[in-house]
């Protein structure tokens, strides 16, 4: 059980991060890279006495996200690598001195509130919510002066799942290291692990068309269906193009608008009926007129989706149509 | 103005938008709400000179045909791009001269949102339903505004205007937006006669 949670842990914050430094290699002058992984049951005491203090000890940005699983994360820098890494940031040499200046620390805080977001992607990926992590802290100094902080924060000898992400970053030949951990309390894991669990078991995966106008919704709508294992077979912007890709892939499902120039989803729904009476048709809309409900599923129409919604009604009608 | 028929319309934008706005607050990352309503009598020109156009201004609009055919429009102010897309979609779009086609993309269903939840309030009073026509959406100062309008409306005919302004917060910065409502006066009585025999 133990491992299986860990490596769940570790496998939504890796890929979370990956994307994160991918983003940052290629928007930054720098290249972004992992270099390892790992997830421990321990005090954070103690993940913090496995990193490398040097003399100059370690600038720190932290932050906690509040809510009903609270969680906390901190990324570690070397102040001594402060040219490195704000070359490969913002992409020009801050000074290399040891105490940083305020525009030093606002570069990290920054840096570090990209990175830290990704833990916090990774957990709101797992639990299927938004959340709104605190603003960001910035702190230097050893694993005593780091500890007497984050102790207002948490209890510094309860056990927690702790996974520690190593980094580099690269600009010509110079390298930085930072290392990253999240401090995820037993509760919050155990909650990831029972929604990873219920997500594989409940999973029946469909064939889906997505029929909108509107080139945002319909890469909404397919990141939010892919996110819940569904393979989106195809796109289309209009009536035509709905009841050429519909004949050519046969979904299962069809996500159809309503309001489209040319033909409106209601002649679509009629079209589409004709090829195949089977297929299940959800009607995505901010459309909300009683007669106009009725009338659409009297032409079989198997739900109504409104504009805008959210991940878990998505997932609510979906379950209701299977 | 009839005063009754004045205050029939106002309940049904206010009650429309209320309802949208909260699922907006709830779905998305900002909060939206109502912070006024007010109704006036004149010619689209007379609506849209209640907007401040001193920055780049992008209009929404719906002409809503059928037996009782109104306009629906809702304007941005262009600069505050990052807060309204932030707000919708949690990122925010960087601002741009002019309006730009993810701009297009993000304040038409935007506005597609907000003013179908005014045209479902008015529809479901009528006891009448229709798919509306796509929305469009067009950027640029009140001339260029009124020619677009002219091509669907009459724009020296009176109407009943609804003016509905919104805040948009997301974290400490906010911003407004405008919804109009051009109501032909049969449409305005049509809603008031509805309205007394329910009663």
């Amino acid at each position: 059980m133990d491992d299986k949670t860990n490596e769940l842990l570790e496998r939504l914050a890796v890929s979370s991060l990956e994307k994160c430094l991918a983003r940052l290699s290629k928007v930054s002058a720098g290249t972004w890279r992992m270099e390892s992984a790992g997830v421990r049951r321990e005090t954070l005491e103690d993940a913090l006495k496995r990193h490398d203090f040097k003399s100059s000890g370690a600038a720190a940005v932290y932050f906690n996200v509040p809510g009903e699983f609270p969680f906390a994360s901190l990324a570690l820098f070397e102040p001594d690598e402060i040219e490195y890494i704000s070359k490969c940031f913002p992409g020009y040499f801050f000074s290399g001195d040891r105490a940083l200046k305020p525009s030093e620390e606002v570069m990290l805080l920054e840096l570090g509130n990209i990175l830290l977001n990704s833990v916090v992607g990774a957990v709101s990926d797992g639990l299927k919510k938004i959340f709104m992590p605190a603003v960001p802290r910035y702190i230097q100094g050893d694993a005593r002066r780091l500890a007497g902080e984050l102790g207002a924060i948490m209890d510094l000898q309860r056990n927690f799942r702790i996974i520690t992400l190593a980094l580099d970053s690269r600009c010509g030949k110079n390298v930085s290291r930072s290392e990253m951990f999240a401090v995820i309390p037993e509760e919050l894991a155990d909650e990831l692990e029972r929604r990873s669990h219920g997500a594989a078991k409940t999973a029946n995966i469909m064939k889906i068309l997505i029929v909108d106008d509107n080139v945002m919704i319909r890469g909404m709508l397919r990141d939010l269906l892919e996110q819940m294992g569904h393979e989106v077979a195809g796109e289309a912007e209009e009536s035509e193009g709905a009841i050429r890709v519909f004949t050519a892939v046969r979904p299962e499902v069809v996500f159809l608008d309503l309001i489209m120039p040319g033909k409106s989803g209601i002649e679509v729904l009629e079209e589409l009926r004709k090829i195949d009476p089977g297929a299940k048709i959800v009607i995505v809309t901010a459309v909300e007129q009683e007669r106009m409900d009725k009338k659409i599923f009297e032409k079989g129409v198997n739900a109504i989706i409104r504009k805008p919604f959210s991940y878990e009604e998505l997932e609510k009608t979906i379950a209701q149509i299977m | 103005m009839d005063a009754k028929a004045s205050g029939i319309l106002e309940r049904l934008a206010v009650s429309g938008l209320e309802k949208c706005l909260a699922r907006l607050s709830k779905v998305s990352a900002g909060t939206w709400r109502i912070t006024g309503a007010r109704l006036s009598w004149g010619t689209p020109e007379d609506a849209l000179r209640q907007h401040d156009f001193t920055n780049p201004t992008a209009a929404v609009y719906f002409n809503v045909k059928g037996g009782f055919p109104f306009t629906l429009m809702m304007l941005f102010d262009l600069n505050e791009i990052e807060l309204v897309s932030k707000c919708f979609l949690g990122y925010a779009f960087p601002r741009a001269p002019g309006l730009t086609q993810p701009q297009e993309v993000l304040l038409l269903e935007l506005g597609n949102i907000i003013l179908n939840s005014l045209i479902n309030s008015v529809l479901n009073a009528l006891k009448r339903s229709c798919v509306p026509p796509a929305p469009r959406c067009v950027g640029g100062d009140l001339r260029r505004l009124l020619e677009e309008l002219g091509g669907g409306m009459d724009l020296k005919q009176n109407f009943r205007i609804i003016t509905v302004t919104l805040a948009i917060q997301c974290d400490t910065r906010a911003s407004t937006s405008e919804v109009f409502g051009l109501i032909p006066e049969e449409l305005a009585d049509e809603l008031e006669r509805l309205y007394k025999e329910e009663r």
